[in-house]
């Protein structure tokens, strides 16, 4: 990755630059993603889709029924709108470059953090887990060297998108 | 600079109906010895979990909530250190909608009546 993959323009939109091998790989993220999603039993899909009553399953029914397809819907819309702007990005020389409008900036976090929660519900992780990349012998590598990849994608979006934000109440 | 409204539109419109849609399940039982009190507001909690970045929660925090940072952070880290935190209360159709946009961005919230 380079330093700062996401520029901030200051109205929320962003520009991206990335290597085309990463664009390539966060476009096959994103058709996980719309793959899973089409799953109902997989665990690492129900934390995309927690609890909202603690102790109160009629409650929490309710809202599910209420909520369940809605949220299903939004990030589908997410994971295909950032499919949509890799294919609409440039690719030169072996770099990929996209600008984001805002709508799609936050459709990227909303991917790149469902994908997170997907596959670091997967890999068991901890807090406290080790960000350094595993052998390629080991059968976890892939998902755990993609889940550490993600986390950093993901922290360098979030930078810039902090960026755009008002500056809110304290109280 | 983006405007955000702090008291954003319901995102799931279906939940502003919720409470005329379901008859209640339970009655609650009228305490005799008081005038009606006016009803307890709801909290939302949310969880700690090892996924979510740091900076991730603060910023989802102050993007549906029209925090500041500061606030923010210290919720974050509330919920980091001790394991959750209340980060809102206010009447239960407006808690479930924050719910649900706080579940959207992937974060763990539950939500309760006020003890």
């Amino acid at each position: 990755m380079i330093e700062h993959p996401f520029m901030p323009r200051g109205d929320g939109s962003l520009d991206v630059k990335l290597s085309s091998e990463e664009a390539e790989a966060i476009r096959r993220v994103a058709n996980d993603i719309l793959d899973e999603l089409k799953q109902t039993e997989d665990p690492g899909l129900r934390r995309l889709f927690p609890p909202a009553y603690k102790d109160d399953p009629d409650r929490n029914e309710e809202f599910e029924v209420l909520t369940r397809d809605d949220l299903l819907a939004r990030k589908r819309n997410a994971a295909e709108a950032v499919v949509k702007s890799i294919d609409r990005g440039k690719n030169k020389r072996g770099t990929w470059s996209a600008r984001l409008q805002e709508d799609v900036a936050q459709a990227w976090l909303a991917l790149v953090n469902d994908a997170r929660l997907v596959l670091g519900t997967r890999l068991d992780v901890t807090e406290d887990m080790d960000h350094d990349p595993l052998p390629p012998d080991d059968p976890k590598a892939p998902q755990h060297n993609l889940y550490v990849y993600l986390s950093a994608l993901e922290w360098a979006l979030v930078e810039a998108l902090m960026v755009g934000l008002p500056p809110g109440t304290e109280d | 600079m983006i405007s955000r409204v702090l008291n954003p539109p319901l995102p799931f419109p279906v939940l502003a109906r919720a409470e005329t849609i379901t008859a209640p399940v339970k009655e609650e039982t009228p305490d005799t010895d008081k005038v009606a009190e006016p009803e307890r507001p709801w909290i939302i909690i949310v969880w700690n979990d090892p996924i979510n970045l740091m900076a991730y929660v603060t910023y989802v925090l102050q993007k549906l909530f029209g925090y500041g940072r500061a606030k923010a952070h210290k919720l974050m880290m509330q919920v980091h250190v001790e394991g959750k935190s209340v980060v809102w209360n206010g009447a239960k159709e407006r808690c479930e909608a924050y719910v649900a946009a706080l579940h959207e961005h992937g974060l763990w919230a539950t939500m309760q009546k006020d003890d």
